[in-house]
């Protein structure tokens, strides 16, 4: 039996399944010989016939990685024996949201918008894998900023942050404001 | 907040001053519509006309002296607040100002609904989850599969010879029973007394010594032999006593 020719999109599927972490564009540029544009075709193609393997393509700042259809995932957790993960209290989900949308962020911005102390909070999410330092603001004592992780997109089906849910549009121009301040 | 003069009373009281003449509710009047410049008034000389005033009076009402002290009172207000110096904005350092408040609070609440948004998300539990990376094979194990299972065998046998338990000789010096140690005290003591050392010998080791200690008490007991110490720890002497040629006396 002879191989089908199997064209980028099919190689960059084996080695996102055979990868248990997401793959740098780089990395998948390397291994596959192609240029950005074309890895871009892939994916997208990929993207489409994942669906028909019940899987999606999540994307996480410049990675990519297959994980099962969120839609599909009763009967995933069913399958292994899973239980569900403890719900996240007000507070966490609160700062979560902000992380999610404001990322990268400072505790002290998170605390400025809640108007609490959030370091427990910011910890429990951080315990849980959902946020992660990012980076370090360059100002006096160069805060840690947190970003939410790939993590986070997998607990909540998101294939990356574009598909979070918008702010409304007025809160949006507030931010922006806010960032060119 | 004005104050509302309608006291006829004080319509009465008349005040001379620079820049003024008449009525003492008219001058209020006056600085309330910022007709006659507070800061210029003499407050002193206008309580001073005041209290001429009240003592011209036979019987002073008390609710006249009470109008003159919200009046006073009133005017020395103004005059304070034209004369200090005010901040430009009434501003508490580290407060947010109201409007930053009100945006700070609208912020918020569009990062609580957004919360509610990731909560359904939480609740609907579409979670999407993904395969453990699989680790290639080392070729340390490659090696090992491509031998004969023959040498399974073979280093089993190995393994076994290593751990096979070698045969322990456990060397113990003959025991004394405590019989033949007191037959061997009655019998060194034909000779006559001696001492303890001497009976159990100079080479004796610690189980010899407590052996023979311990048929030296039992001979004492039976009457075989009389012992004598002279100072604690000091030499035993022990003294064979009569028939002792009855060296049975240990066996029973």
């Amino acid at each position: 039996m002879t191989d089908p020719p199997f064209d980028l999109a099919a190689r960059l599927g084996a080695l996102l399944f055979v990868s248990g972490e997401p793959v740098e564009r780089a990395e998948l540029i390397d291994h596959l010989g192609c240029n950005e544009t074309e890895l871009d075709a892939a994916l997208a193609t990929l993207r489409e016939r994942g669906l028909g393997l019940g899987l999606v393509l999540i994307e996480h700042s410049g990675a990519y990685q297959l994980a099962t259809a969120p839609s599909l995932a009763e009967l995933v957790e069913a399958f292994l024996g899973l239980d569900r993960p403890a719900r996240l209290s007000a507070a966490a989900l609160e700062t979560l949201a902000i992380v999610a949308y404001r990322q990268p962020v400072t505790r002290a911005e998170i605390e400025a918008i809640r108007g609490v102390d959030s370091s427990a909070a910011l910890q429990t999410l951080i315990a849980r894998g959902l946020v992660e330092p990012v980076g370090r603001l360059p100002t006096v004592g160069q805060p840690i900023q947190y970003g939410t992780t790939v993590q986070f997109l997998q607990a909540f089906g998101l294939a990356s942050l574009e598909e979070l849910p918008e702010l409304p549009p007025e809160i949006s121009e507030r931010l922006l404001d806010a960032d060119a301040r | 907040m004005p104050v509302d003069i309608r006291s006829a009373r004080l319509a009465d009281c008349l005040i001379t001053i620079e820049g003024f003449s008449g009525p003492l509710d008219l001058l209020l009047r006056l600085v309330e519509e910022r007709r006659l410049p507070v800061t210029e008034l003499s407050l002193v000389e206008v309580t001073d006309q005041f209290l001429a005033h009240l003592a011209s009076l036979e019987d002073a009402p008390l609710e006249l002296v009470a109008d003159f002290t919200v009046v006073a009172a009133r005017l020395i207000a103004l005059k304070a607040r034209a004369l200090l110096p005010r901040p430009a904005e009434p501003e508490v350092p580290g407060e947010p100002e109201p409007d930053d408040l009100i945006r700070q609070l609208q912020l918020y609440q569009a990062f609580r609904e957004a919360a509610q948004e990731l909560r359904l998300r939480e609740l609907r539990g579409r979670r999407a989850y993904v395969r453990p990376p699989i680790s290639p094979p080392s070729p340390a194990r490659v090696k090992v599969i491509a031998r004969d299972p023959a040498s399974l065998l073979t280093a089993l046998r190995r393994w076994h010879r290593r751990v096979e338990p070698r045969p322990v000789t456990l060397r113990l010096p003959p025991a004394i029973s405590l019989r033949a140690m007191a037959r061997r005290l009655l019998a060194r003591l034909r000779g006559g007394a001696r001492t303890f050392r001497e009976l159990v010998g100079r080479k004796a080791d610690r189980r010899e010594l407590a052996a023979g200690f311990l048929a030296l008490l039992v001979l004492i007991r039976r009457g075989a032999v009389q012992a004598e110490q002279e100072v604690p720890f000091g030499e035993i002497m022990v003294i064979p006593r009569v028939r002792p040629w009855r060296e049975a006396a240990a066996d029973d």
